[in-house]
């Protein structure tokens, strides 16, 4: 009974290896049974980080970074769509208050201060982390919400000359690429990767927020109905390309250099109360980014020293207008946004004694953005402004006894002329019952993020004397990793309580634009909770359950603009009080089923949560299916894969008046050649 | 037991719950709308990009509102951002600005009965004469000339020049008020000019460069048009940044009369008046006598809102100004005496962004 049970287990390990892996193929090669003893780094004490799987990141070449957060984690992903603006918030804050990092450089728009993450290929992504709430804080600050810090790696790179075509075709005129070059030898890795996603993108849906009128001869209404209607204008194109360059001349260095350009172009469909869509217009969104990271890690037994220095650069088009009547198109936007980030990082750890490591990180962020609006102007609306941020903390990790383990910090940060005050946070673990692998983990920080160049300069309506938004927050978790006899199980829940003061939100005025003020004082609270398991349920199977769920409380704790003011004490408008996503893998031989769902309960569009008409968008339930075969021969191996999107063909909305698609599906072939195998 | 396993995973995940929305006609929404003779129409403009724009009515006699009036008896949604309303014929005529629909309804019964589509980005409207119908637009230097029986366009007016102009943003026409055979309209935004147009041979046969952007108009009397000029509202304005002022215009000369500056800065909007006075909103509401020789040296009604966003008087003397407090909930708008004291106070739609009275 036991040697089947360790026959399980290796099976299993065998298993979780290939869907690691994703689109990797099967050997025939029988792997060595290992046991595996993990110790918690002393870099993660008191931390709440959630993993991304590397299934969901290599799932399907047509997923974005919001396509798996949406699934694979307990934010709220607010998009309207394939390739549309998708934004990331944690913990009941606004997107600006997630830090994105890749490969350490800050890919936050300057601008905007948020990240759209339907720009974002998972195909391209090797590693993903989310840091909740202060953890975020041990990564950058800035983080209200928290961190997410993407990554690529060298050891994703196979020995040898390897290669990787995928196409997919699907609904909407859907063509999907993505083709993969690798060649590693000795100190040397390089890898390539281009994906190339084109669609029409004109599902079909019912407009239900629209009636059109039939008339009598003596134009009378006399009937009315929803009319079906396309996604107009929802067409786009993404290109993107990766290089990767490691170079390891012993074991103690290594450099990598990673360069991303993305060259898009999107239209944007108009909103499902738009009339004039018959008419000739404009509105359309273009973006060429380059990212460079050059990083440079040094590590002894005791001694880790990584530096990092990035550019970047970004070109983003946005064109709106439509066509008079005498053919001559009426440019009511034509903005231009260049925007450079220059970006130094230095980190040290230093294992004082076994159980303290000393930690400094400084870095250096310098950002300019030049943003011109010509539409019909001879004087451009302009700005041209540059800022230099910039951060400093030291932090200490003591691992006091077997059970009890310390991180203190203290960080600084500059944005300006205007320095924080010190920022403090303080992060505990204590063993409570090491069989359950059972630990209790608590946190508590300050925190603050400083407007956007958009914030402060935007013409019209930048407001540069806007003030930092501050944060406090804490968390309390228990987290759980265990085997209950083959099954293996992991299991946490976290409670967090967040302040956010000086909260700058745009709002109309009366002078005929928007413009921020430091306005709201929102305090969040919730809980987070994940847990995931596998079982061995018969012979050559496995099936995987991973799960998330969030309760958010996030409300308007502002002093009432007057007594009429009824969004005092209210959840905030886009934050869903409770959001649950799923994914359920089941492996067979060559055969692997995905099964993956998204819940979000209703949103209010209202700050003051009315039941009116468009106060509120329900609550949804959106699940993906796909259903993987793979073929192994001897020069190459083939995968073939079906995806089904919203299987159950869900009516819903992530925003407002923009219609998601209904059931719809896409192929996939993968072709990976075994040169020299 | 593996497969229970299983299928309460798969159970697990198939949980969906796709709500309907609570209450879809809203706490203080009547099916049966209150549709006396007299009364006051608010329209809330709603937020930009999102179809919550909606028709408010207002009783004085009972002191009631009813929300959400179009929609209680269309059963659809009016749209996105709602600019202005007129009465045409005994029907009610609303533009939806951002959803470039004008919709014709029953006064009674507030059932469409007819819309005008084609015209990009409608905002005031105006009748003519008979049944030819203006419609001026925010992004076009053309205002549309519709039939008011077919519901048809049959023209359109051309400012002449104004797309030749440096900073036109494509052009723009804004209020109009008709005085004998003529009329007035405004070019608020990015503009400069009043123009005056021949309602005969729906031809522009004047213009007036009053200053960045003439923003409001009221009639004090037939010979004389007020204009509330905001100035730019912004530094770097590429049409101009000064400071905003109040404009008296000779009909007759078609000339300036006179002019009042006002603080460089101040946001200034919705000019009214009721023969005697002149009212606008300005850091409160501001208020001053036709034939008075000076600004005012305060407000008439103070008030620290900085989101009070329309302005009324009735033919009592009562005024009403609408607030949209956060722009994103319900606003209100409080009912005041002629002599500036609060009467009462009732929540509209949200942004509550202009008026039209049923006399």
């Amino acid at each position: 009974m036991k040697y089947r049970y360790k026959a399980y287990f290796a099976i299993f390990t065998l298993l979780a290896v290939f869907v690691a892996r994703g689109a990797d193929v099967v050997t025939d090669k029988m792997l060595d049974e290992v046991r595996v003893i993990a110790n918690r780094p002393m870099s993660e004490i008191g931390l709440q980080k959630t993993v991304i799987d590397s299934v969901a990141l290599r799932e399907n070449i047509s997923l974005s970074m919001a396509d798996v957060l949406n699934f694979g984690s307990s934010l709220f992903v607010k998009s309207a769509g394939r390739a549309t603006l998708s934004t990331v918030s944690f913990r009941g804050t606004a997107p600006s208050h997630t830090v994105v990092v890749w490969n350490g450089l800050p890919i936050n728009s300057p601008a905007l201060g948020m990240t759209d993450f339907s720009l974002i290929p998972a195909y391209l992504i090797d590693r993903a982390s989310l840091y909740h709430g202060s953890s975020s804080l041990m990564q950058s600050s800035g983080g209200l919400g928290g961190m997410i810090d993407l990554s690529n790696s060298a050891i994703d790179i196979p020995q040898g000359f390897s290669l990787q075509y995928v196409q997919g075709v699907g609904s909407f005129t859907t063509l999907d690429q993505f083709l993969r070059l690798g060649y590693a030898v000795g100190k040397w890795s390089f890898s390539t990767r281009a994906v190339y996603s084109y669609s029409k993108n004109d599902f079909k849906f019912v407009n239900t927020d629209k009636m059109l009128n039939i008339y009598d001869d003596d134009n009378n209404i006399i009937s009315q109905y929803h009319p079906t209607e396309r996604n107009e204008n929802g067409g786009y194109s993404d290109f993107h390309l990766l290089q990767q360059i490691y170079f390891q001349p012993n074991r103690n260095n290594r450099l990598g250099l990673n360069f991303w350009y993305i060259g898009s172009s999107r239209n944007i469909a108009p909103t499902t109360v738009d009339y004039i869509a018959d008419r000739r217009y404009l509105n359309k969104q273009r973006e060429n980014t380059f990212r460079g990271v050059l990083s440079w890690g040094f590590s002894q037994s005791n001694f880790r020293l990584k530096l990092n220095g990035g550019y970047a650069h970004t070109w983003l088009a946005y064109d709106y207008g439509f066509t008079l009547p005498n053919g001559y198109m009426n440019h009511l936007t034509e903005s231009r946004t260049n925007t450079d980030t220059y970006f130094l990082k230095a980190t040290a750890d230093w294992l004082l004694l076994d159980n303290l490591m000393l930690s400094a990180k400084v870095a250096l962020d310098y950002n300019n953005v030049c943003t011109t609006n010509h539409a019909n102007f001879a004087t451009p609306l302009a700005y041209d402004e540059s800022r230099l941020d910039a951060e400093a903390s030291i932090s200490a990790r003591w691992q006091t006894t077997r059970n009890l383990a310390l991180t203190a910090m203290i960080s600084e940060s500059m944005a300006g002329r205007s320095w924080s005050p010190v920022i403090p946070a303080l992060f505990v673990d204590y063993a409570l019952y090491r069989p359950l692998g059972l630990m209790a983990k608590a946190s508590i920080a300050r925190n603050y993020h400083a407007p956007t160049l958009n914030d402060m300069y935007f013409q019209p309506g930048g407001n540069p004397d806007l003030e930092s938004e501050s944060g406090f927050t804490y968390d309390v978790g228990l987290s759980m990793s265990t085997q209950f006899g083959i099954v293996p199980v992991k299991a946490s829940a976290t409670w967090f309580d967040s302040y956010i003061d000086n909260w700058i939100i745009w709002l109309p005025t009366n002078k005929g634009f928007f413009s921020p003020r430091n306005m709201k004082s929102v305090h969040s609270s919730g809980v987070e909770v994940s847990a995931e398991a596998s079982v061995v349920p018969f012979k050559d199977a496995a099936i995987n359950l991973a799960c998330t769920y969030s309760w958010t409380r996030s409300v308007n704790n502002s002093e009432a603009l007057s007594q009429y003011d009824n969004s005092v004490g209210k959840q905030l408008p886009y934050v869903p009080l409770h959001s649950f996503s799923s994914m359920l893998g089941f492996d067979w031989r060559q055969w692997t089923l995905l099964l993956k769902g998204s819940y979000y309960s209703k949103r209010y569009t209202m700050s003051s949560n009315e039941d009116v008409i468009s106060g509120s968008l329900p609550g949804y339930f959106v699940c993906n299916l796909t259903l993987e075969r793979r073929f192994s021969w001897r020069p190459l191996d083939l995968s073939a894969k079906l995806a089904i999107n919203n299987l159950f063909d869900a009516d819903y909305q992530t925003v407002m008046s923009h219609p998601m698609p209904g059931i719809n599906f896409e192929v996939f072939l993968s072709i990976t050649p075994k040169f020299g195998k | 037991m593996k497969i229970k396993y299983f299928l309460f995973a798969v159970a697990t995940m198939l949980v969906a719950c796709n709500n309907e929305p609570e209450n879809p006609n809203g706490p203080g929404t009547s099916t049966n709308p209150d549709t006396p003779s007299t009364g006051l129409y608010i329209i809330n403009e709603g937020m930009y990009g999102s179809p919550s724009a909606s028709l408010s009515f207002y009783n004085p006699e009972t002191d009631v509102v009813t929300n959400n009036v179009f929609h209680s008896a269309n059963g659809y949604i009016l749209g996105d951002v709602a600019s202005s309303m007129t009465i045409i014929n005994g029907q009610g005529w609303i533009s939806v600005n951002n959803s470039g629909i004008i919709y014709i309804f029953d006064l009674s019964t507030y059932k469409e009965k007819g819309r005008i589509q084609g015209i990009n980005s409608p905002r005031y409207i105006c009748q003519a004469s008979g049944d030819k119908v203006y419609i001026s637009q925010m992004y076009s230097n053309v205002i549309k000339i519709v039939d008011a029986k077919t519901y048809k366009i049959t023209g359109s007016i051309t400012v002449p020049e104004m797309d030749m102009k440096p900073s036109f943003m494509g052009g723009s026409t804004e209020e109009m008020i008709k005085v004998g055979d003529y009329v007035y309209c405004n070019c608020w935004s990015y503009q400069r000019d009043l123009i005056k147009i021949d309602t005969k041979t729906d031809k522009v046969v004047a213009t007036l460069d009053l200053g960045v952007q003439p923003k409001s108009i009221a009639l004090s009397d037939d010979t004389t048009l007020w204009v509330l000029v905001d100035g730019g509202s912004w530094n770097g304005n590429p049409a101009g940044y000064e400071a905003p002022k109040l404009v008296a215009v000779d009909l007759a000369e078609f000339k300036v009369k006179k002019s009042y500056e006002l603080p460089l800065g101040d946001s200034v909007a919705h000019l009214e008046c009721d023969g005697n006075y002149l009212y606008w909103l300005e850091n409160g509401v501001q208020r001053m006598a036709v034939d008075a020789t000076e600004l005012p040296s305060e407000a008439f009604i103070p008030s620290t809102s900085w989101s009070l966003y329309s302005l009324t008087v009735s033919e009592s003397g009562d005024i009403y100004v609408a607030d949209a407090i956060d722009y994103t909930q319900s606003g209100t708008v409080t009912r005041y005496d002629s002599e500036g004291n609060e009467v009462s106070i009732f929540m509209v739609g949200v942004c509550p962004a202009n008026f039209c009275w049923k006399n």
